[in-house]
Order: structure tokens, then sequence, then C-alpha cells
């Protein structure tokens, strides 16, 4: 089975030691949070994806101010990256960002006030947008802050169930000690209110799909709404 | 609250059977039917003695031979 873990964001120094870890733990998938100016990243993640036994997945996650910078922002860099998040910290950027093709993942940080409602899901459900819960929140706060975030996350769990949207569970990892493995995530994901189906899902189906998705959109052959089965030979000529 | 953490902690019949100081390894035995707790509560842990660490499972099984078998077979860090 392979698992994914879409939010690994290290600080340059750690990235290998995160990575091997990674990869340890069962991995075989990490998106990588890269700058917006990702020349040495990317450098690095063509030289070393086969390294760490890891299929290294390109991510960008934008902070837009409000929705004309989100559209700027996402015409700039949609082509640029494999998956693009959207931190949903006030409430026009959000609508805008659910209801944006563009945009893969939405991800509410516990302390705004905006969070994945019903009207948000609804615009989500016809863009086909992703929910992403970072699981740092859970792990690295504690007591009623702890409480808050679980408290959000069932909401949210909830509404996305409602409306069929996909869950992504994510570590949004900083640094090697903010890792969990698989298994721990998938507990986690119980312990939030996700059926084990829908905690393995939310780590292995539903990111891949949006990976394997993407890429193909990303893949210069890629004509919109023409999938190439097989090519074929005319005339002697190769089409 | 702390109160509803400790009736859960009891529910699980925590135990744990091995500690392997050496090797940074446990033998944690609990009720089947709380695993995932006991995973989730695990992953919780941020540090130990100030030091920071990473509690994750090599391995969940029915019995410790098992377990002792996945653990060896199981290249440890």
């Amino acid at each position: 089975m392979r698992f994914v873990d879409l939010q690994i964001d290290p600080a340059a120094q750690d990235l290998e030691e995160v990575l091997s870890f990674a990869s340890e733990l069962g991995y075989t998938d990490v998106g990588l949070v890269l700058n917006r100016s990702p020349s040495h990243e990317m450098r690095f993640l063509s030289k070393n994806a086969d390294r760490y036994n890891l299929n290294l997945v390109s991510r960008l996650n934008l902070f837009p101010k409000d929705p004309k910078d989100l559209l700027h922002l996402l015409k700039r860099y949609r082509l640029k990256y494999e998956i693009i998040a959207v931190t949903c910290d006030n409430f026009k950027v959000t609508k805008q960002a659910a209801k944006d093709r563009r945009v893969d993942l939405l991800n509410f940080p516990v302390g705004a006030r905006p969070f994945f409602d019903r009207s948000t899901a609804q615009l989500a459900s016809v863009s086909n947008a992703t929910l992403e819960i970072t699981l740092s929140d859970l792990i690295l706060n504690e007591g009623i802050q702890r409480v808050m975030a679980m408290n959000k996350m069932l909401k949210e769990i909830q509404t996305a169930r409602n409306f069929k949207i996909p869950i992504v569970l994510s570590s949004g990892a900083r640094d090697l000690h903010h890792l969990r493995g698989p298994g721990e995530v998938i507990a986690l994901g119980s312990a939030i209110g996700l059926t084990r189906k829908e905690a393995t899902d939310a780590i292995t189906n539903s990111p891949l799909k949006r990976i394997e998705k993407n890429r193909e959109k990303l893949n210069p052959d890629y004509i919109p709404g023409v999938k190439l089965i097989r090519s074929a030979e005319f005339a002697g000529q190769r089409l | 609250m702390r109160l509803y953490g400790e009736v859960g902690a009891s529910r699980t019949r925590l135990r744990i059977m091995d500690m392997g100081t050496d090797d940074n390894f446990a033998i944690v035995r609990c009720s089947h039917k709380a695993v995932d707790m006991v995973r989730a509560a695990a992953s919780t842990v941020k540090e130990l003695d100030g030091r920071p660490i990473v509690l994750y499972s090599v391995g969940v099984s029915g019995t410790i031979k098992s377990l002792k078998e996945k653990i060896k077979k199981r290249k440890l860090p």
C-alpha cells in the first residue's frame, strides 16, 4: 500500500534527515512545501527522488490577502507545482478558493475565524477541492488548545462527509520530530471522527488521485478533454 | 477533563511488557479494541526527559511471540 504525507515543510538543512525518516516510517510519497522561487529545491527534488525510495511531490502553500491576490497567484504558479494548497484565513479568500478548480487543498488554520462550513463545502463539492487536516495542530497543541483543534476538526470532517468532499490527512511536519507513521496518522484520524476506512483513504487514495490527476495535467502533451490511450501508426507515420 | 482521560486510559488495559532501552523500543500490551486509542495517544508524546522524541509503532500483533519476530525482522534505527 502507498502512504502519502502531502505536507512536509522542513528547513533546508533538515531536509535529507526528514526525508529518510519519512521513508523509514513507511511513506512512499511525500509532498514537499517549496518556496515561490523553487529553483534550488526543484533541483534537489529531481536529483534525490530515488535516493530515499520516495516519490517527491512539489507543493506550494498560498496565503493570499484577498481574492484578487489569490487569482493572481494561481495564474502565476498553477503550472509550476503539482499541489497547490490555500490557507483560508479570511472569508472572501475562502469562498474564492473553494470555487476555483485550480486549488487542490483547502487548509483551515486552527486559530482563524473562517471554518469549513456548509456554503464553503457546497462550492468545494463543485470544484472538486479537497479538505486538508493538518495533524501538527493536534500533536503540538496541548490542553484547551488541543480540545479546540479537535472540536474544529470534528465539525469540518462532518461537513466534508455530508457533501462527499475528499479529506487528506497530512503531518505539516516542520522537523523530524513532527513526523508520525501512517498507522499513527490513521489512529489520530479515528480520534477526530473519521472511520478507519476514511482515515486510510485520507493518506492513500485521496492524495494519490489528486497527485496523479495533476501530474497528467502538468504533462506538456496534455490536451484538456482528451486522453491518449495508445499511439498508433498511420501510413507509416507514428501519430 | 483529566478524570475522563484517566477513565479512557483504564479501559485500554495498558501495560508495558518489555523495554529495550538500547534498541529504543518498548512492547506495550493493550485491549485489542483500544489499539487505535493507544496509537493516537502515543503519537502525541513529544518529549521524554526534555529530549524531543517520536513514538511510532513497528507492529501490532495478537501474541507477544509473533510481535518479537516482527521486531527482529525489522531493522530498528
